[in-house]
């Protein structure tokens, strides 16, 4: 059978193929319930996957980075029995991958754990507390907006040229 | 008696069923017990995330109280840890560092993996828990 150039089937392999990433922002909206931190972590690593410039390394610090917000956002629903979201939001800008994870909680001061280290006796006596550490360190820029309606913690990840050999 | 065997492993798992409280949806994260020579290990399938941290929290502290040795804690089927993932960990360090005598270390990190091996460089828990990258040698208590 005569081969078609228009088939893509047959066409050549060495022409190069367009990723077209998604520009627009994703929402994912989860139930505030910690059953749901390893869905969100999920989406969010496979979303991160589909660019090449985000390492796979990048991409755990991600996924630990995000698996943290989320916790805390449930964390910070309040307990009155009402049905809470916690909203992720990602978007690729041509420099970042920016994750907005937004809670319906009542705000706190992220200012009180700014400078706090990653391991401390505090850390060990409580067994916990990394968690905005963890995101600091993991990601490129964290920032904290608080209104009366939720906390939203802003992850980025910046996307590196890809080097060419 | 192999049957015996099965059926109890079969319940330890069914144990492992966390159902969080404010949820109706369960994670399931396999932790299996058996015993080597003395030493007993956990090992340890799945995340450990919020979701499933309780449960390995409870089980590290049934073992450090009940076996002969030590304990060694098999993560090298374990992709994914978070912060409180890491706080089961402290939680079970802190209750063998109580227990211990000084002639045997009593829990041991066998074999973590990627993400786990390097958020526990990353907080510098490596130099505080006992962390072995081989899983035979950690089993054999050398």
């Amino acid at each position: 059978m005569k081969q078609s150039a228009a088939n893509p089937a047959t066409a050549p392999l060495s022409e190069p193929v367009p990723v077209v990433l998604p520009s627009k922002p994703i929402k994912l909206e989860i139930p505030a319930a910690v059953a749901y931190v390893s869905v969100a972590r999920l989406v969010v690593g496979a979303v991160a996957s589909s660019d090449s410039r985000l390492s796979e390394s990048r991409r755990e610090d991600l996924k630990i980075a995000v698996s943290e917000a989320c916790t805390n956002a449930v964390h910070a629903a309040p307990d009155d029995g009402e049905p809470h979201r916690v909203v992720v939001s990602l978007e690729f800008t041509p420099d970042s991958f920016v994750v907005d994870v937004a809670d319906e909680g009542g705000g706190f001061d992220p200012e009180t754990a700014n400078d706090s280290p990653l391991l401390d006796d505090e850390k060990m006596a409580a067994e916990g507390g990394f968690g905005i550490p963890l995101m600091r360190v993991l990601s490129d820029q964290t920032e904290f907006k608080t209104r009366n309606t939720g906390t939203t913690v802003r992850l980025v990840f910046y996307r590196p040229a890809l080097e060419v050999d | 008696m192999r049957g015996d065997a099965r059926s109890e492993r079969r319940r330890q798992h069914v144990n492992d069923w966390v159902t969080p409280t404010s949820s109706e949806h369960a994670v399931l994260l396999d932790i299996e017990r058996t015993e080597h020579e003395g030493m007993s290990v956990l090992t340890v399938l799945g995340d450990l995330d919020v979701a499933s941290a309780p449960a390995l929290r409870s089980r590290l502290i049934e073992a450090v109280n009940s076996t002969k040795r030590g304990l060694v804690l098999d993560l090298r089927k374990v992709p994914f840890i978070d912060s409180f993932g890491l706080g089961a960990l402290i939680s079970a360090h802190k209750r063998t560092a109580a227990h211990a005598d000084g002639a045997q270390p009593l829990m041991v990190l066998a074999d973590p993996v990627g993400p786990v091996a390097q958020l526990l460089r990353l907080t510098q828990l490596d130099t505080i828990l006992d962390v072995r990258p081989d899983f035979e040698t950690a089993r054999a208590g050398e």
